[in-house]
C-alpha cells in the first residue's frame, strides 16, 4: 500500500516520470476540457442510400447546400437540313365548259350599234361563216360562266 | 393576220358565257363579192371610255385557213382550239383535223 510513497522518486523522475505526467494530464484534459464538435466529416453518396448518417442526425446541425446554376445557351442555328415540302397546293379553280360544237354559213345583217345579228336572207347584209361555241352544264363537276374573246389567226 | 373575232350580237370583243349558253363567233364576212375577215379592236377613248370598232380585212385568196382559239379574258385560261378552211367564193367554211 506504500508502493506510490516508497517510489515517488521513481514515479516521478526519468522517462517513468514524463510517461505518468503525460497520462495524467491527458486524462484530465479528457475530463475536464471541453471536446470540440467533430468537424470536417464528409460523406459521398452517389446513388446510393445513407441509414444512420451522422450529418441528417442528431440536433443543432446546420447543413448547407451549395447551389450551382449552370446555363446552357441554345445550340447556334446552323444551316438546316433540307426538308421535303410537299408542293403548295394550287387553288382549285373551276373551269368552264367552253366548246366548239360547230359551223355554218348564216345570213347577216349589221345593226346600229355596230354588232352583227343573224336574221332573213331577205334583209341581209351579206352572209357570215361563224362558229357555235357553247357552256354546256356538267353532271360530274361544278358549272361555272366565264368571260370568252376568240382569237382568230389567219 | 391575228386578231379577235367578233361574236353575234354582241358589240365587245368578249362575251359572257353563262352555263349553256351558246354563242357564234364571226369568223368571215362575205358581201360585195368578197370575204372579209372582221376584227376587233379595243380602244380607250378616255378615262372609263372604251370601244370596239371593228375593222374589216379583205381575204383576197381563194381560200384560207384559220385557227381559233378560245381563252378567258380574264384568266387567259385556255378552252379549246380548232381549225377551219374558209372558201371566199362562194362563202362556206369547213372543219380541218
Amino acid at each position: 500500500m506504500n508502493w506510490p510513497s516508497d517510489n515517488w522518486k521513481f514515479l516521478f523522475a526519468g522517462d517513468g516520470g514524463a510517461a505518468a505526467l503525460a497520462f495524467i494530464g491527458n486524462v484530465c484534459k479528457r475530463w475536464f476540457w471541453p471536446q470540440p464538435p467533430e468537424q470536417g466529416a464528409n460523406l459521398t453518396a452517389q446513388g446510393a442510400s445513407v441509414h444512420d448518417s451522422p450529418v441528417a442526425s442528431g440536433s443543432g446541425i446546420t447543413q448547407s447546400r451549395d447551389t450551382h446554376n449552370y446555363y446552357y445557351p441554345p445550340a447556334a442555328a446552323g444551316p438546316q437540313p433540307a426538308v421535303e415540302s410537299p408542293p403548295p397546293l394550287e387553288p382549285t379553280r373551276q373551269k368552264a365548259n367552253v366548246k366548239i360544237v360547230g359551223f355554218k354559213k348564216i345570213a347577216m345583217r349589221m345593226g346600229t350599234d355596230s354588232a352583227s345579228y343573224k336574221c332573213e336572207p331577205a334583209h341581209a347584209h351579206g352572209e357570215a361563216v361563224v362558229i357555235d361555241v357553247t357552256n354546256d352544264a356538267r353532271q360530274e363537276s361544278a358549272n361555272v360562266e366565264a368571260v370568252v374573246k376568240a382569237i382568230v389567226i389567219y | 393576220m391575228r386578231g379577235t373575232a367578233p361574236w353575234l350580237t354582241s358589240t365587245s370583243d368578249v362575251i359572257r358565257f353563262r352555263v349553256d349558253d351558246l354563242h357564234s363567233a364571226v369568223l368571215g364576212i362575205a358581201m360585195n363579192k368578197g370575204l372579209y375577215v372582221p376584227v376587233v379592236r379595243r380602244v380607250t377613248f378616255g378615262p372609263g371610255v372604251v370601244g370596239n370598232p371593228v375593222d374589216l380585212n379583205s381575204l383576197n385568196c381563194e381560200s384560207s385557213t384559220v385557227t381559233v382559239r378560245l381563252t378567258n379574258d380574264n384568266t387567259g385560261e385556255f378552252y379549246c382550239e380548232a381549225r377551219f378552211e374558209i372558201v371566199t367564193n362562194p362563202a362556206s367554211i369547213s372543219a380541218l383535223q
